[in-house]
């Protein structure tokens, strides 16, 4: 899985061979297979009548390197562009945003971590302002703790003690 | 006359008041968050599924329905009244839908829909438990290699009859098998891709992966584009006339017999029901130049399908335990969660939640239409609400729900990296939604496989021995050969491209 997120197209790729969706499709596929096959080389096959962990991986693994190879051959002759337009922006904040929730929900807890992650992902959307994030950040804290922890009593730690 | 006391009994375990609130709230919550655009029901249904932790399975089976039908007929709103889809399989009803309400017929528009997709909902019920039965009893004759067969023909099927690449398609589903068996491997007792982090053990959280593809992913992708503030087109009378009405009525007929056959092909479901019945209105009609401009029958034939295809959806997942959709998929991660394995012994073992699931799909479209006629001018209110504020609350509620299935932060973090994965797949042309399948899939078809070498001491054979596997595998490279033809593949591109 992490092939896939690492062989993004750079921006600046031409119409050209490496403009094509399906060079960079291929690319991730023979990446992820590799590295698939690589780590599952010692999960042992088994024997006949009794396979091993590593037998159905191995099959998929094997699988997808021949279709990524494929990929990679018909990249030659396909019409199909790939989109280097990648927003930044959103795509970072967005992220960072579930990253604190996720780091400091054990340690602050649910309310603090509602109103951090609002403020880190907000400004991924052009018009919110700090005051209005801290706003949105608390009510949506006040109606998640009304919702999740006091109607539908989930377990998740509210407070930082 | 088996039916209607099987029927019964149905109604019976749905008709509690407890029961008739959950589908209430179900369908209520569904539509809120169908009715707003860039928010699938695959998220919408994952984002949600804490809710139903704490409820007994039954009440918890018919809120998610509930929430189906509710995200599903959300989107229709949202794709007549502001010409945005809110969801994929309403993409077409936007054509005409949108074109009626600029002609000041939005409320007509949005009746025919209710009480077309209400018509097909009733009709679907119907459907699901006539054919239940002999599915359930042909299911049970079924051995390891024949659920081998069957699943693969139903990856197959899924990727064949879907937009987009089949080659990268196939990708998508061998990557979701790889994901799919990440954590300790039951037969063996071994780690499988779990580069020695305990909380994958288990595997990976199946909704945190949906939701990080589909609600993340998408959440992205939509603050990439710039939205200006949607135009609501104002609704007047709700009542359809008479002309209306007339032009309707059989197209209504046709969409549904459309969408029960389409939804039940592995990869239908909702969407392809309606852009094949769209096609077919469109196809037949005497006046195809109305199409585009608000003809009725291409918002009633679609709406129709959808709801039908929605809900005969369910009869691969409850007779067989196959999903044959993204939909479906998290559906059987929900009863996974809530202990119930759906397959042929689930009418069998469970007959009280089987019937009260079927009696209360039904019960959940009668809701929507109740819900939904009276309410329009919230769900409009609820349309202006800005995406800047909007997004904020998604992704709380998504971080919320991917920590709440396992108590778990670290689950949190893999919704981040899905949410990478599913925003920078469609840039390569990849889709999702093999992948989903893919996933939930793994468990099942590397047991079934294991077995079947098991009878056969290691042998391959054994697939093409059993006839009914055999069979399953024909078809399988039939669709294949078909779909990879040129002149049969440009044909589907056409299809697609309407």
């Amino acid at each position: 899985m992490s092939s896939e997120g690492a062989s993004h197209p750079p921006a600046d790729v031409g119409r050209g061979w490496l403009g094509k969706a399906d060079l960079w499709a291929g690319v991730a596929t023979v990446m992820f297979a590799a590295s698939t096959l690589y780590i599952s080389a010692d999960y042992g096959l088994g024997r006949a009548g009794r396979i091993g962990a590593g037998y159905v991986p191995l099959v998929i693994g094997l699988l997808l390197l021949g279709l990524g190879a494929l990929l990679l051959i018909r990249a030659g002759r396909s019409r199909e562009p790939v989109d280097t337009q990648i927003a930044w922006r959103p795509l970072l904040l967005v992220i960072g945003g579930i990253v604190t929730f996720a780091l400091l929900l054990d340690r602050a807890g649910l309310l603090v971590a509602i109103v951090a992650t609002v403020i880190v992902a907000g400004p991924a959307a052009y018009g919110n302002t700090v005051l209005s994030l801290v706003i949105s950040g608390i009510i949506l804290s006040a109606f998640s703790w009304t919702l999740f922890v006091h109607f539908l009593k989930i377990a998740i730690p509210v407070w930082w003690f | 006359m088996e039916l209607f006391g099987q029927l019964a009994f149905g109604f019976e375990q749905a008709l509690t008041p407890q029961n008739l609130l959950f589908c209430f709230i179900g369908a209520l919550i569904g539509t809120l968050v169908g009715v707003l655009p860039g928010l699938g029901p695959v998220a919408t249904i994952a984002m949600l599924l804490p809710i139903t932790f704490t409820l007994p399975p039954v009440a918890a089976l018919i809120m998610l329905a509930g929430l189906y039908y509710g995200a599903q007929y959300g989107g229709s709103t949202t794709a007549i009244l502001v010409n945005i889809p809110g969801e994929s399989s309403s993409v077409v009803t936007c054509l005409d839908g949108h074109a009626m309400a600029r002609r000041g017929r939005a409320g007509a528009a949005l009746a025919i829909a209710a009480l077309g997709s209400f018509f097909a909902g009733t009709v679907a019920t119907f459907i699901i438990a006539i054919f239940s039965g002999p599915l359930v009893w042909i299911a049970s004759t079924f051995q390891s290699p024949d659920y081998f067969g069957l699943m693969i023909f139903g990856l197959i099927a899924a990727v064949v009859l879907a937009q987009g690449s089949v080659v990268r398609s196939i990708v998508m589903v061998l990557v979701g098998l790889m994901l799919g068996l990440v954590g300790t491997d039951i037969t063996t007792g071994q780690s499988r891709f779990t580069f020695g982090i305990p909380q994958l053990s288990e595997g990976i959280s199946f909704v945190a992966l949906a939701m990080g593809l589909f609600g993340v992913g998408e959440v992205i992708a939509n603050l990439a584009r710039t939205f200006g503030k949607p135009e609501v087109q104002p609704v007047t009378s709700l009542w359809p006339n008479r002309e209306e009405a007339r032009r309707a009525t059989p197209a209504v007929l046709r969409g549904t017999v459309i969408g029960s056959l389409l939804g039940v092909l592995p990869g239908g479901g909702a969407l392809i029901a309606s852009f094949g019945a769209y096609v077919i209105e469109k196809k037949w009609s005497r006046r195809p130049e109305e199409f585009g401009n608000g003809a009725v029958e291409g918002v009633a034939a679609p709406e129709a399908a959808n709801n039908a295809g929605a809900q005969t959806s369910f009869i691969p997942l409850l007779t067989l335990g196959l999903p044959s959709n993204a939909v479906m998929a998290l559906m059987l991660a929900a009863m996974t969660i809530h202990g119930i394995v759906p397959g042929p012994k689930l009418m069998v073992e469970r007959p009280d939640l089987f019937w009260a699931m079927i009696a209360s799909m039904w019960i959940g479209n009668l809701m929507l239409v109740i819900i939904n006629l009276p309410l329009i001018r919230i769900w409009v209110m609820l349309l202006n609400v800005p995406y800047r504020w909007l997004y904020l609350a998604i992704l709380v509620f998504c971080c919320i729900g991917a920590y709440s299935v396992n108590n778990s932060t670290f689950d949190v973090m893999v919704m981040a990296l899905f949410g990478v994965v599913g925003y920078l797949l469609p840039k390569i042309g990849c889709e999702p939604a093999p992948l989903i399948l893919g996933v939930i899939l793994a468990p099942h078809i590397e047991e079934n496989f294991r077995r079947s070498l098991v009878v056969s001491r290691g042998s391959w054979w054994i697939f093409l021995e059993r006839p009914v596997c055999a069979g399953f595998l024909l078809v399988s490279v039939l669709f294949m050969i078909a779909v990879l033809l040129p002149a049969i593949s440009k044909g589907r591109e056409e299809a697609f491209r309407e």
